[in-house]
């Protein structure tokens, strides 16, 4: 298992603290897990009251946001290029 | 005032008022500019000829204050596209002309020399000679007319290319400064306004005596709905993404999504884009000594405009919207925001629409005319537009001429129009609305990315061909009536996401109108301007082959998902059956 790069977006790089971080996982769910455990900051932009990853919060791997995929059992891996953003809009 | 018509034709001298048609009083924005169009112009004449009108109308509720709703429509048969249409503007003029009692400002005649400018106050309407602002930058022209008239007057106004008679001319608008940086630009309306021999509008509000509103309770249930629900969503609260990135927030999550055209819709993604994102055009803008964030008219929640200048604070721009720092940026193969801004500030300054300006610099690219990235090249290019030489006039008649002067087969067009900053086949819901909306190659027109990039109103997987044609329908419907409500497209993000707010919303229109409407009569209506307009475009000689994509889009795979635009045809043609 190595290390996965993960970047952030908007008013998430705040929470981070940077643009991206490393972290190691094997799926999004345990990304997840790391990254707030590491980062206790990014808990409240990401999760909701019952610990829930929030709806408003879209994570994407490989340019596929994983709600299209396998959800929070999308598989990463140092290969992968992994994004989250907050909820975000324009046009 | 009572609401009226003003009909003005400089050709015969003529200014006049009219009382309002019954069909028309409860309608607003684009339903009245586009049945106004629909029932006074020949769908077969040509758009800069004598029979072609220029039409403005403020939305439902602009100019009351229901939160972000200073938008109004310019309507007209298109010289970029052959077809209805009808383009869409958010500037404080919108609310003047609503407060001066104004439906709408019909603009007929074709004289044969020399440019007006048209003064309306509350008192009177009145001509006066507009040769001295002739053929100079509108920043320069908006600083006189300020000058002259004061710093509250409002500013609607056709620049150089609409002197040109360019099918990429634009309609400008002031900003809440007074900067020529708010645009209704698609689709050529500049040329109209100048072909009826008027370079400018002048609205100078004092004491107008502002929107009736018929049932007040009504009105102020609704909008403390709309208020709540705008400040509760992620997306337009205050220090939501809009107000603290501004649109622009939009270019790293297309890239990343693979829908950001680079290099003329060669690939949808580069490493390059975070230089020209929002997250990076706000760090610049504290820097630079920009405003952030800024509303394009007053009483805007949203705030997603700004002010972006040069160092210093100097040779303010207005607004550097994603659409345009994509198409001038890019799509043109340049990832420098100073240049970028620069561009932006050239197409204000001439009166171009932005989105066309930047996919016509890269079809001229594709074809040799520069290279991709060629930024300074670029700059020569508008300089060449300023001096009205024979390719500057080129270059603002749209993408579609050059391609085709060029030899370009690559050209991202539907119906002459060019397509905006997000590529269909990544994203193809939106190339759905792209080929079947009546407008031409028009994102505003039926924003589906809202489900399938945003997460916003639900969802739908952007490179699934399967649920296109339902999803753009129903979005072309919403924007039938959002255009025709005075409320900004951006309204829709809280809306969709929360019924109540939608309520809300429908109840501030029935206020105004004095009756209930409902959510249902937002169908209703967006269905009704939609059928006149696919009517008036039936009548121009657009058939079904008239909504498709360009060919390229269906044979050349995009990268890095190596997608082609696979919506069918029979589907494309099923979104305006009945």
């Amino acid at each position: 298992m190595t290390g996965v790069t993960v970047r952030f977006f908007a008013n998430l790089r705040e929470a981070a603290g940077s643009k991206s971080v490393q972290v190691e996982a094997e799926d999004v769910g345990s990304m997840v897990e790391i990254l707030i455990e590491k980062h206790p900051e990014l808990g409240d932009e990401m999760l909701d009251e019952k610990g829930e990853l929030k709806d408003t919060v879209k994570i994407m791997v490989d340019g596929r946001n994983i709600d299209f995929l396998e959800g929070l059992h999308t598989k990463i891996d140092k290969t992968k290029k992994v994004a989250v953003f907050p909820l975000i809009a324009g046009g | 005032m009572a609401e009226g018509i003003l009909r003005v034709n400089i050709e015969k001298g003529e200014i006049s008022y009219e009382d309002v048609p019954e069909d028309l009083q409860k309608l607003g924005g684009r339903a009245v500019t586009s049945s106004i169009v629909a029932d006074e112009v020949p769908s077969n004449c040509h758009p800069l000829g004598p029979n072609n009108k220029l039409v403005l109308a403020p939305g439902i509720v602009t100019g009351t204050s229901a939160p972000s709703s200073g938008r109004m429509s310019a309507g007209a048969k298109s010289p970029l596209t052959g077809g209805i249409k009808e383009s869409n503007v958010g500037s404080r003029f919108a609310q003047t002309m609503a407060k001066l009692g104004l439906k709408a400002i019909i603009v007929e005649g074709m004289p044969e020399d020399g440019y007006k400018l048209l003064h309306i106050s509350q008192e009177d309407a009145k001509f006066l000679d507009a040769s001295k602002l002739s053929n100079i930058g509108l920043y320069e022209a908006y600083e006189k007319i300020h000058d002259e008239f004061g710093d509250k007057v409002d500013i609607c106004s056709a620049g150089i290319a609409g002197e040109m008679k360019a099918s990429n001319a634009g309609l400008c608008f002031n900003d809440i400064d007074g900067l020529s940086s708010r645009y209704a630009g698609r689709g050529g309306l500049g040329a109209v306004m100048a072909s009826r021999g008027l370079k400018f509008i002048v609205l100078d509000g004092k004491g107008a005596s502002g929107v009736e509103i018929k049932d007040k309770e009504m009105f102020e249930r609704g909008k403390k709905k709309l208020v709540k629900g705008l400040k509760e969503h992620d997306v337009t609260k205050p220090g939501g993404a809009l107000s603290s990135f501004g649109t622009n927030v939009l270019i790293n999550i297309l890239d990343e999504s693979g829908g950001l055209p680079h290099r003329n819709f060669s690939a949808g993604s580069d490493e390059n884009a975070e230089k020209v994102s929002g997250e990076k055009k706000a760090d610049m803008i504290k820097e630079l000594g920009g405003v952030r964030p800024h509303v394009c008219s007053p009483g805007c929640i949203i705030q997603c405009s700004e002010v972006w200048t040069k160092k210093g604070g100097k040779d303010p721009v207005g607004v550097l919207e994603y659409e345009s720092v994509w198409a001038l940026g890019p799509n043109c193969g340049i990832y420098d925001l100073k240049i970028i801004g620069e561009l932006n500030r050239a197409c204000n300054d001439l009166g171009l629409d932005t989105i066309e300006m930047g996919n016509t610099i890269a079809v001229a690219m594709e074809g040799g005319m520069l290279e991709f990235g060629d930024g300074k090249g670029a700059l020569k290019l508008m300089d060449e537009i300023r001096k009205k030489t024979h390719t500057g006039r080129l270059l603002a008649n749209g993408a579609d001429l050059v391609g085709k002067a060029l030899g370009v087969y690559r050209v991202p067009t539907v119906k002459g129009q060019s397509i905006p900053a997000y590529d269909p086949r990544a994203v193809k819901g939106i190339g759905t609305t792209y080929a079947t909306t009546t407008m031409g190659a028009d994102h505003t027109a039926g924003y589906t990315v809202a489900t399938e990039i945003l997460s916003v109103g639900g969802e739908s997987d952007p490179l699934d061909p399967s649920d296109k044609a339902e999803l753009s329908k129903n979005f072309q419907i919403h924007a039938g009536f959002i255009d025709s409500s005075g409320y900004c497209l951006f309204t829709t993000f809280a809306t969709l996401d929360d019924p109540e707010t939608m309520e809300g919303m429908a109840e501030t229109i029935g206020g105004v109108i004095g009756e209930e409407f409902t959510v249902e009569d937002m169908e209703k209506m967006g269905k009704q301007v939609l059928a006149i307009e696919r009517k008036f475009n039936k009548e121009a000689g657009f058939t079904d082959k008239d909504d498709r994509l360009p060919e390229f889009m269906r044979e050349e795979p995009l990268p890095p998902h190596n997608e082609v635009y696979d919506v069918s045809d029979e589907e494309l043609d099923m979104i305006h059956e009945d």
